[in-house]
Parts: C-alpha cells; sequence; structure tokens
C-alpha cells in the first residue's frame, strides 16, 4: 500500500538521482532526465546520437545510482539470438548424468544496453522483443523470468546506414521513448574534457536500489490524472491516424503510420513520473506536451511527400499539438520551428 | 465543502469577469441588431417606431447577457478550476475537483497539494481576461447604433432628389386622402353611402402611389370620382323613379317632377295629386296601378325609403279607393317628401366632396412627361385595368412602315425617323401623334371620363 509519506518523499529521491547522474554526464539534461522518467516507469529507451556523446556513461551511471547490475551487449552482424538471451549446454552432474543446463545470457540483467542495436540481424533484434515487453526470456521450451526491475537502452547511430537493419516497427513500439542525443555544446564539450582527463570512471553513487526504484514505480502508479488530460492524450494518439476520417489534413498527407495505444499509456505513465519529479502529485498537460516528443516521434511514420519536403516526426509531433491544442498550424510545414527544448503548454 | 469555500474568492472574481464579457458581449449584439432594424427604417424612409428599436434593444441586449452570463461565461466549479490551473498551478485544481472524494492516500496528499496552493494563492492573481479588442467592437457598435437612431429617417431621400421628390409625393397624396376621409366621415353620409365612399378614397389612394406618372394618378382621381357618382346614385333614387314614372300616365307629372329634383315641384305635384283624388275617386285605381307598375319597372331596390314610400302610398290607394281621407293622402306624401329630401341632402354633401375631387385633380396634380404615354393603365377597386390608349404605341412596329431604312408613320409622307440621330424625335412625331388623338378622341375609344386629362395631357405636350 502506498502511503503519503512515500509520496511525498518520491521527489526527494528523484533529485539525489539526477544528481548523483549529473555527476559523470555534462550536459544532455533533457536526455537524461528523460531517461530516470523511462526507467521509473518501466519502459525502455531507444538513444539516437552520433558514437562518443556519452550513451554508454550514461547507462554505467543509471546502473551506479540505482545500485543495479549493468550488463553490454554490442550489436554486430554476427551476434545470435542465444548470444542475448543465453542457451542451453550440457553439463555433467556430480554422478556424471549428462544434462542440459540454461546457461544465461548477458540480457538477464536489471540494466541492458543493446549498443548499436540496428547493427544486428531482424532475428537477434527481435529476440529482445519478448524480453523488452514480457520481461521474460524463453530457450528450449522453457520460460525464465527476469529479474525486476528490467529496463533496455538501445542505441543507434542516424548516420551510418550501411550495413544496419532498421528496427521493425513492432519493435520500436516497445521503446518507451525514442532519445535525440545531440553533440555538446563548446561549454559542454570543454568541461567535458576536463573532467576526463583526472578520470575516466563514473563518480556517481548508489542512492537508491531496486526496491526502492520499484517502491517509485508503485508511487508513480497512483497519481491521480484528470479525465481532460486523458482525452487530450488520446485525441492527440487518434490525431496522428491517416486513416481516420476526422484526421487533421496534414495527417492524412505527411504521415504514413500514426502511433499505437501503447503510445497513449506510455505517455500517461511517464508523465506521472515526471510530475512527481517535478514535485507535483497531478499529471499536467505541461507534461503530456513535454512527453509527446520522446514518445510519438518514433512511433509516427512520415510518409513519403514529408520526406521529400524534409518534414521529420517531431515537425508532426509538434503540428499535432497544436491542432489538439486548437492553435493554427502554418500552412506550411517547413515554416513550423520544433523547439529544440520541452515546450509550455499551449492548452487552456 | 472545504473545496468550495476556497475557491469562493476565485469564483467572485471571475464572476466580476462574467458579468463584464457578458455586458460586452450583449451591448455588441443589441447595438448591432438595434443598427439592422434603424437602417431598416432609413433605406425605407420610414419614420421609425421608438417602441420597436427600444423593445429590440433591451430584449437582445437581455436574451444575450442571460445566455452568456450563465451559459458562457458563468464560472461554474470546473471553470474556476481551470482558470486557477492556467496562473501556473499545473492542473492541480482541476484534478484536485475530479479526485475530490478518491480515499486514496496519493488523492489525499494531491488534495492537500493543492488546497495548500489555494490558500497562499491572492485572488488578485487571476488577471480578468477582457479582451480589448471585443471592447472596443462593443464601442464602436454602440456609436455606430447612436449614430443611426440620431441620423434623420429620411437622409436617404435628402441625399438623392428622386427619392425625397418621390416622398413629398406620397406625403401629398396621404393628405390629400386623409383630407377626403375627414369630409367624408364629418358630412354623416347614411351608411349604405359613406362605406363605398371611403372605400374608394382607399382604392384611390393605392392606385396614385401606385402611380408611376402624373398621368396615371390623375386617372386615378377620376376613377374614383366615377366610383362614387355611382355610389351617390346607387343610393339617389329619385332620378330612376322619376324616369319609371314618367312611362305612365298617371305618375308622369310626379316622374317629372322627381327627375327635376327640386323639393317644392314635388310637394306642389303631390298636393295637386291628393286634390285630384280627392275630387276624383276614378283616378285612384289606376294611378295606384300605375305606380305599382313604374316601382316594378325602376329597378330600384324595395328597401329604399322613397320607393318604400311610394309603395305604401299604392297600397293605401288600393286598400282605401272609396274610403280616401285628405289626412292619410298628406301623411303619405310628407313620408315621400321627407325621403326626397333626404337624398338631396346626400346629393348636396358629395357635391362638396366632388369639389374637392377636382380640386386635387386640377391644381395638386400637376401633369408631368410620363415615361410611355401606352403605360397609362391603372387599376380599378374591382381588379378591372383600365388602359389611357390615346390610339397609338410608338413602339408598336406595326404602326409604322418602314423603307430604305427610314421610317413613316403610316399616312405620312415625311419620315418621322432622324437618320442623322438614328432615333424618333419628338418634334417630328407629336403632330401625327396628335393627329391620331383626335381620331381617337372622334371615335370614341377614349372612354367619356378620361377626355377631359387627355385632352389636357396634350395640351401639356404641346407646351413642351
Amino acid at each position: 500500500m502506498v502511503q503519503a509519506h512515500d509520496v511525498e518523499l518520491f521527489g526527494e529521491k528523484s533529485r539525489q538521482v539526477l544528481a548523483e547522474i549529473g555527476k559523470d554526464m555534462i550536459g544532455q539534461e533533457d536526455v537524461v532526465e528523460d531517461t530516470v522518467i523511462a526507467m521509473v516507469a518501466g519502459g525502455n529507451v531507444l538513444l539516437e546520437g552520433v558514437p562518443g556523446v556519452g550513451k554508454t556513461r550514461l547507462v554505467r551511471s543509471l546502473g551506479r545510482a540505482f545500485d543495479l547490475p549493468f550488463s553490454r551487449i554490442q550489436f554486430t552482424p554476427d551476434l545470435m539470438p542465444a548470444d542475448v538471451t543465453g542457451t542451453n549446454i550440457i553439463e555433467q552432474d556430480e554422478n556424471g548424468q549428462n544434462r542440459l543446463v540454461f546457461q544465461r545470457g548477458p540480457i538477464f540483467s536489471s540494466i541492458i544496453l543493446a549498443d548499436e542495436i540496428n547493427r544486428a540481424t531482424p532475428k537477434t533484434q527481435s529476440a529482445l522483443l519478448e524480453a523488452m515487453q514480457e520481461h521474460t526470456v524463453t530457450a528450449g521450451g522453457s520460460t525464465y523470468r527476469l529479474d525486476e526491475p528490467f529496463f533496455v537502452l538501445a542505441t543507434q547511430n542516424p548516420i551510418e546506414q550501411d550495413g544496419t537493419y532498421p528496427l521493425p516497427e513492432a519493435q520500436m513500439d516497445r521503446f518507451m521513448f525514442k532519445l535525440l542525443v545531440s553533440f555538446p555544446t563548446a561549454e559542454e564539450l570543454s568541461k567535458i574534457v576536463n573532467l576526463t582527463q583526472v578520470t575516466m570512471d563514473e563518480q556517481a553513487n548508489p542512492v537508491l536500489n531496486a526496491k526502492s526504484l520499484l517502491e517509485m514505480r508503485a508511487v508513480a502508479k497512483e497519481i491521480p490524472v484528470s479525465s481532460e488530460i486523458l482525452d487530450y492524450t488520446v485525441k492527440l494518439v487518434e490525431a496522428s491516424h491517416p486513416e481516420r476520417d476526422d484526421a487533421p489534413e496534414f495527417t492524412k498527407q505527411y504521415v504514413r503510420f500514426g502511433a499505437s495505444p501503447r503510445a497513449a499509456q506510455n505517455m500517461i505513465t511517464a508523465a506521472k513520473v515526471r510530475a512527481l519529479m517535478d514535485g507535483r502529485y497531478n499529471v499536467s498537460f505541461d507534461d503530456i506536451d513535454a512527453l509527446a516528443y520522446p514518445v510519438m516521434r518514433h512511433r509516427v511514420k512520415p510518409s513519403f511527400l514529408a520526406i521529400t519536403e524534409k518534414i521529420d516526426a517531431d515537425t508532426l509531433v509538434y503540428m499535432l499539438l497544436e491542432e489538439i491544442n486548437g492553435r493554427n498550424v502554418s500552412s506550411d510545414p517547413k515554416e513550423v520551428a520544433v523547439p529544440r527544448k520541452k515546450r509550455k503548454r499551449l492548452f487552456g | 465543502m472545504e473545496i468550495n469555500r476556497l475557491l469562493r474568492p476565485f469564483k467572485n472574481r471571475l464572476l466580476k469577469e462574467d458579468l463584464i464579457r457578458s455586458l460586452i458581449g450583449s451591448l455588441s449584439t443589441a447595438s448591432v441588431l438595434t443598427f439592422i432594424l434603424s437602417a431598416f427604417y432609413h433605406f425605407k424612409i420610414q419614420e421609425p417606431d421608438r417602441k420597436y428599436l427600444l423593445l429590440c434593444f433591451a430584449g437582445s441586449f437581455l436574451a444575450v447577457f442571460l445566455f452568456l452570463f450563465f451559459i458562457v461565461f458563468y464560472p461554474w466549479r470546473k471553470r474556476v478550476a481551470r482558470r486557477l490551473d492556467s496562473t501556473g498551478l499545473k492542473d492541480r485544481i482541476s484534478t484536485m475537483i475530479e479526485y475530490r472524494d478518491d480515499p486514496s492516500p496519493v488523492a489525499h496528499v494531491q488534495r492537500r497539494n493543492a488546497q495548500w496552493y489555494l490558500r497562499t494563492m491572492n485572488p488578485s492573481r487571476i488577471r480578468l481576461n477582457i479582451s480589448r479588442k471585443r471592447t472596443a467592437v462593443a464601442a464602436t457598435c454602440v456609436l455606430l447604433m447612436t449614430a443611426m437612431l440620431l441620423t434623420p429617417y429620411d437622409i436617404f431621400a435628402r441625399i438623392n432628389p428622386e427619392i425625397e421628390a418621390r416622398m413629398a409625393l406620397e406625403k401629398k397624396i396621404a393628405a390629400l386622402s386623409d383630407r377626403l376621409r375627414t369630409e367624408i366621415t364629418l358630412a354623416q353620409f347614411p351608411e349604405s353611402v359613406e362605406t363605398p365612399l371611403l372605400g374608394t378614397v382607399d382604392t384611390m389612394q393605392e392606385n396614385m402611389l401606385a402611380g408611376a406618372n402624373d398621368l396615371q394618378r390623375a386617372t386615378s382621381v377620376i376613377l374614383a370620382k366615377q366610383e362614387m357618382e355611382n355610389a351617390v346614385s346607387e343610393y339617389v333614387s329619385r332620378i330612376k323613379l322619376g324616369d319609371a314614372f314618367q312611362k305612365y300616365n298617371a305618375t308622369r307629372s310626379l316622374g317629372v317632377s322627381l327627375s327635376v329634383g327640386d323639393s317644392g315641384m314635388i310637394r306642389d305635384t303631390l298636393t295637386q295629386t291628393v286634390t285630384d283624388l280627392m275630387e276624383d275617386a276614378e283616378k285612384v285605381f289606376p294611378l295606384a296601378s300605375d305606380l305599382r307598375s313604374a316601382l316594378s319597372s325602376s329597378g330600384v331596390d324595395p328597401s329604399d325609403a322613397l320607393y318604400s314610400s311610394f309603395g305604401s302610398m299604392a297600397s293605401y290607394l288600393e286598400d282605401n279607393v272609396g274610403s280616401l281621407t285628405e289626412d292619410g293622402l298628406t301623411s303619405l306624401c310628407d313620408s315621400v317628401i321627407s325621403a326626397v329630401s333626404a337624398q338631396t341632402e346626400v346629393e348636396e354633401k358629395y357635391s362638396a366632396i366632388e369639389k374637392t375631387l377636382q380640386e386635387i385633380q386640377d391644381n395638386l396634380l400637376g401633369f408631368s412627361r410620363p415615361e410611355d404615354p401606352a403605360e397609362g393603365v391603372v387599376n380599378t377597386d374591382d381588379g378591372d385595368v383600365v388602359e389611357v390608349d390615346v390610339g397609338v404605341d410608338l413602339r408598336d412596329r406595326d404602326a409604322f412602315v418602314g423603307g430604305g431604312g427610314r421610317d413613316f408613320f403610316k399616312g405620312m409622307d415625311e419620315p418621322m425617323y432622324d437618320p442623322e440621330l438614328g432615333v424618333v424625335t419628338f418634334g417630328s412625331v407629336y403632330e401625327q401623334y396628335y393627329e391620331k388623338y383626335k381620331e381617337a378622341l372622334k371615335s370614341g375609344v377614349i372612354p367619356e371620363e378620361l377626355k377631359e386629362m387627355v385632352d389636357k395631357y396634350f395640351y401639356w405636350l404641346n407646351n413642351l
């Protein structure tokens, strides 16, 4: 049973975690915050960014701050599913009898870094599917439950596309967030260089553990969400579907596939955590607006026309927010300036 | 209860906003509607009815105000919560209201947190959302309405001389018609005369208003005069009876005096008749018989007073052939004279009305050039159409014979068509037109009652 005291402590705990991770991460505050939100909410994160911007360091730091076991899987074209999930091997017991024993793969950890996930074949990528959604692994006819909390943080490089296997839609949908890790600013880069001259090791200290993370997750689930905000979220997702008769004109023109119902679920779940981290005990429209980008950008698939007109998923999400907020959107989507930072709530 | 108590100061503030916004909205709407109604009167060049304008303004103001105040802007609890949230409370209040009965610890903490914000918040932090643009629009609407109300209703007539002339004419027609009505009412005609006379005045006024030119309006007056004469002659039965009486020997002298209409003469004739009857009883039956025949052949309504008097006389003679008394006969004669006097009185009164009609026709309706003489058409009270046709229509191509690009009027040697101008000149056609009028006058195609008016028309044409 969640107690009032737990609710009030949530903000304090999350601030501690962010402070510890902040020791290792220079800049990228939004990415760090969103990653922590996803982790507490029980979702997985797909990080997209060029090499060397601190993706692996972020995962390591998270593992330290939450005091959780961490595994890294480097995805390559020759990586087999068994290399990820584990396999049955023949082993002799004390009586000399041969028997099959399941040898756990690297996925049996709490925090998994699936590095360059798009370099593995679809077969290997799909090995992650069950683990990400069900938190179980099935091998040799047996199903093994993964330890909670379980969190997959996958990375992909947006530049090198040769020899890569783009993630299928079904797998993309398993990620709660897709976060864009931008290149640090000159000031941030300077600080990073200075920090790493002293030591390359992560400095974050453990402030939470698996149990307290699960408690935080349980608290977050209890946060009330007003019906207006639920309606707003549902409308946002519905508006992204070009096949709907009442879809906005730009959706019909520029969207190939809309966001799945899981997008609405993820947005509300993450919004509850975000609200608590902000010291609030209720979800606000701001939370939905801010989380619409990481939740929807990998679920809204731009059409060919949108690609030719250089309209990306973020622009489409921005237009959807404007549409649902009842504001006029420029008829030329190229004129729409998508804010990099979180947007202010426009509704009301 | 606690939530309501905390929300009350904010609700009171929003009520102020509701009041102001509703006032602005209702003022704008009421002003626009009143402006439109007033403009309608202005375009119709009709003096606006202040009562309707006031009703329009007050009614629309009240209806819109109530709608805006209680339905559109009223600060219900959810609206108050939303406004409070918009001040930076991040949907705390909306959530608190929605989960006010939730017993979970998290909802409890949420409510406590939201209530803390409410207690520490000053109601003035809610800025009254009163749009300057809408206020300006309302002020403009009120100004426009006031300007429209203060503008003379006949401003368009003043600007356009044609409309002004038309209005003046309509006023004149209305005044003349009213004058006629007043005269008819004051004359105290019998009801059987007054009703058709007043009806004729109404028809005349309608026809004059519908008339496109003076010719048509004059025709309306002439027709009205004819209608009135018919109505009066319908009442004055002595002429019809006089004509009928003259056809029979015993009643001939009586018929002559009735036709003349002189009361003294009628009295003398009746006295002589009484004397003759008293002296010679053999004259009684023939007189009674001729009276019956003359009355039945006169075509006069038996309910007519004079007809009844003569009828009574015939009955008395038939019933008392051998026992006539002078008193009895004198009494019957008095009743006849009385009926004749009543009719004479009506005729005299009508002659005053006729003078007024003549005055209208002669002095008040000056001739102006009609747009098309062939269009002299007037609708009568019965729905009949009287065409004022002077015998030729300039638009009628059959009236012309063409040849070599020059048009001639039938019977003309000279062309009436000016090839230089390409149009028929008035001067070239007038003489032929006048000749045709003369022929028409002789042939009788022009109704008798319109002859004078058509004559005036040609006189006027000649003076152009």
